[in-house]
């Protein structure tokens, strides 16, 4: 087999895997294999965004709650696809605005800013709700997990497809220069505030699919479920863990810290939280080039 | 995976000793109140994001570790809470310098100077993760609280309780006190330096590290003593931390990142707007519209109170 062979052939046989396991796996695991795919895809989207700009976003659980609130709310009233989509658009028009406001200034009001969107929309929500609709909480359609699962592939597939492509277009691209030299970019021509904004928006509209699709696996949805401030912690950490340049970091720290997180919170329920943060904290300091990094350096060692 | 529920709860818990004073002068006095407590927690945070450049996310936690310290001597051994200002500010100190040699001081030796702000960034989200949680499995989800100087007080025909004048004052002249220290001291100066131009401040023979360490330990203390204060005030959940987070990172951007005296206004300015957010409307309105003066801020003048502008 050659090498462009290979190249081809070896996403087609994970593909291929990834959408026969169901036939074989039983509930648990399934359901474990549906909360990989939706990190891997979180950490995806923030590495898009936050890594080639290095404009850093704690904002994820904004856009993932959002998602998943739109789900719990509208997910009776219209065909789950629709919904999703509609999760998407919402989102992305969502982060446009909050790009407008912050990404023409330096960074570090933008990541102050993404810190307590979270919050604030979950405020937001419950205001909303307490006083003009006297509802809070939505009991969500629930949905075989197969059903979740393959939805979920599905649409993984389809944004991995779009995030290659994405990374060789002028988008990409400009993202990427703006990360190396944001004065450079400028002067060379590239419209920084429509690039960033735009990447931005994408990356958040990411989010927000996967956020509507897991929303399903949760029997009840409110505010402070939905904008739980863990998932602006994970993607972020996630991207670290694996290599925050290499295109397959993400995916690494993804399938290990989510594997690491379910193995603490079977054998140490009350103090998971705990350990999790200790892990990380040690992670950073240990490996701030993540595993990516790791394998670079031994590679580099090994030729010599 | 479903994790167990993290975060803030509402913003300041059960108001204890309710003021029966006339609205007016409640909505000036409480409002002053909360101000200076958000003056000095910012105070912290600013020192520390000057001084070091590191985004401390956990700051807030420190906020709560101190005020949980203050509750147990008070409930334990009947310390009164002003005596152990004289507990907690040095304890706290010491946790914050070793904080900052043991975890954070390492990214910025190793890396440049971009990549560490982004990943001690995330090593204090991770900080506010322990802590939290430590602050949950020592201190149990149930609110916590104690009675101290509830009794009224006669300002101006109309009563206030005795704790929240405390409390005012008290926070008045610690903030008074960072002023003198910043301005007049050799330490001062240092840190001043340092956080206006680091390598000039190195020749000069200022021991850069040792300056970032200490400041970061003053952030912390600054921090526990507003806990302190609070815990006087508002019953205690091991979730408060990261709304005073939120609260000190608004505060610091409207006065300005890094300038001392913008954030004491910004704190006056945001505590009287929550406090009346708090008595005219609900509670979870106040940080609907913090972000709404946030965003007036970045569009109107992104440099926040001060008018010139930092690097």
């Amino acid at each position: 087999m050659n090498a462009k062979m290979s190249y081809f052939a070896l996403p087609a046989i994970l593909v291929l895997i990834l959408a026969l396991v169901p036939l074989s796996l039983s509930d648990y695991y399934l359901a474990l294999l549906i909360t990989i795919i939706c990190n891997t895809a979180l950490a995806l989207s923030w590495q898009f965004f936050s890594a080639n700009t290095k404009y850093v976003a704690l904002g994820s659980a904004a856009f993932f709650g959002l998602g998943a609130y739109t789900m719990a709310v509208f997910s009776e009233s219209f065909p789950i696809v629709f919904v999703i989509l509609m999760a998407g658009m919402l989102c992305f028009v969502f982060a446009w605005v909050v790009g407008l406001v912050t990404l023409r200034l330096r960074g570090i009001y933008f990541t102050i800013f993404t810190f307590g969107l979270s919050e604030f929309l979950a405020n937001a929500i419950l205001w909303w709700e307490t006083t003009q609709v006297g509802t809070i909480g939505r009991i969500v359609l629930s949905m075989d997990t197969r059903l979740v699962y393959y939805y979920e592939l599905i649409v993984f597939l389809i944004f991995l497809l779009i995030l290659y492509f994405l990374r060789r277009s002028k988008l990409g691209l400009a993202l990427k220069a703006i990360g190396e030299s944001e004065d450079a970019a400028v002067h060379c021509g590239v419209n920084s505030t429509l690039y960033k904004t735009l990447g931005f928006a994408i990356s958040s509209m990411f989010m927000a699919f996967f956020g509507a699709i897991f929303a399903t696996r949760w029997i009840y949805v409110d505010p402070r479920i939905a904008f739980n401030p863990l998932y602006s912690f994970l993607p972020p950490i996630m991207t670290i863990l694996g290599g925050l340049r290499a295109s397959y970091g993400p995916i690494l720290g993804a399938v290990i810290l989510s594997s690491l997180t379910e193995f603490l919170i079977i054998n140490f329920k009350e103090q998971y939280m705990v350990l999790l943060g200790v892990i990380v904290v040690v992670l950073i300091i240990l490996l701030p080039n993540g595993i990516a990094g790791l394998i670079e350096n031994l590679r580099k060692r090994s030729k010599k | 995976m479903l994790p167990a529920r993290l975060g803030f709860l509402n913003l300041h818990g059960h108001d204890r000793g309710i003021s029966n004073a006339p609205f007016f002068l409640d909505l000036l006095i409480g409002g002053f109140t909360l101000g200076a407590i958000y003056a000095l927690i910012s105070a912290g945070l600013n020192m520390q994001f000057g001084v070091t450049s590191i985004l401390n996310v956990a700051h807030g936690e420190f906020l709560m570790l101190g005020a949980y310290v203050t509750y147990f001597l008070f409930v334990s051994f009947g310390v009164d809470p002003l005596i152990s200002l004289v507990i907690t500010g040095p304890l706290f100190f010491f946790l914050g310098t070793i904080v900052e040699r043991v975890v954070l001081r390492r990214l910025f030796i190793r890396i440049s100077t971009e990549e560490a702000v982004a990943l001690s960034l995330l090593a204090c989200f991770g900080l506010q993760f322990i802590f939290q949680n430590v602050g949950l499995i020592l201190f149990g989800a149930t609110e916590k609280g104690y009675l101290y100087a509830t009794q009224m007080l006669d300002i101006g025909g109309a009563n206030f309780p005795l704790n929240r004048i405390i409390v005012c004052v008290v926070s008045l002249i610690i903030n008074l006190a960072i002023y003198v220290f910043l301005r007049f001291t050799q330490a001062g100066r240092a840190i001043r330096a340092t956080a206006k131009e680091p390598i000039g401040a190195q020749l000069v023979g200022i021991r850069v590290f040792k300056v970032r360490m200490y400041a970061f330990g003053l952030g912390a203390m600054l921090s526990a003593w507003t806990g302190t204060l609070i815990s006087m005030l508002y019953a205690l959940t091991p979730f408060i931390g990261g709304s005073y987070t939120i609260i000190a990172l608004t505060v610091i951007v409207l006065g300005g990142l890094g300038n001392f005296i913008g954030s004491i206004i910004g704190g006056i300015i945001l505590g009287y707007v929550s406090y009346v957010t708090m008595r005219v409307a609900a509670s979870s309105l106040v940080i609907v519209l913090f972000y709404a003066i946030f965003i007036l801020i970045l569009l109107v003048m992104p440099t926040g109170l001060s008018r010139r502008r930092r690097s």
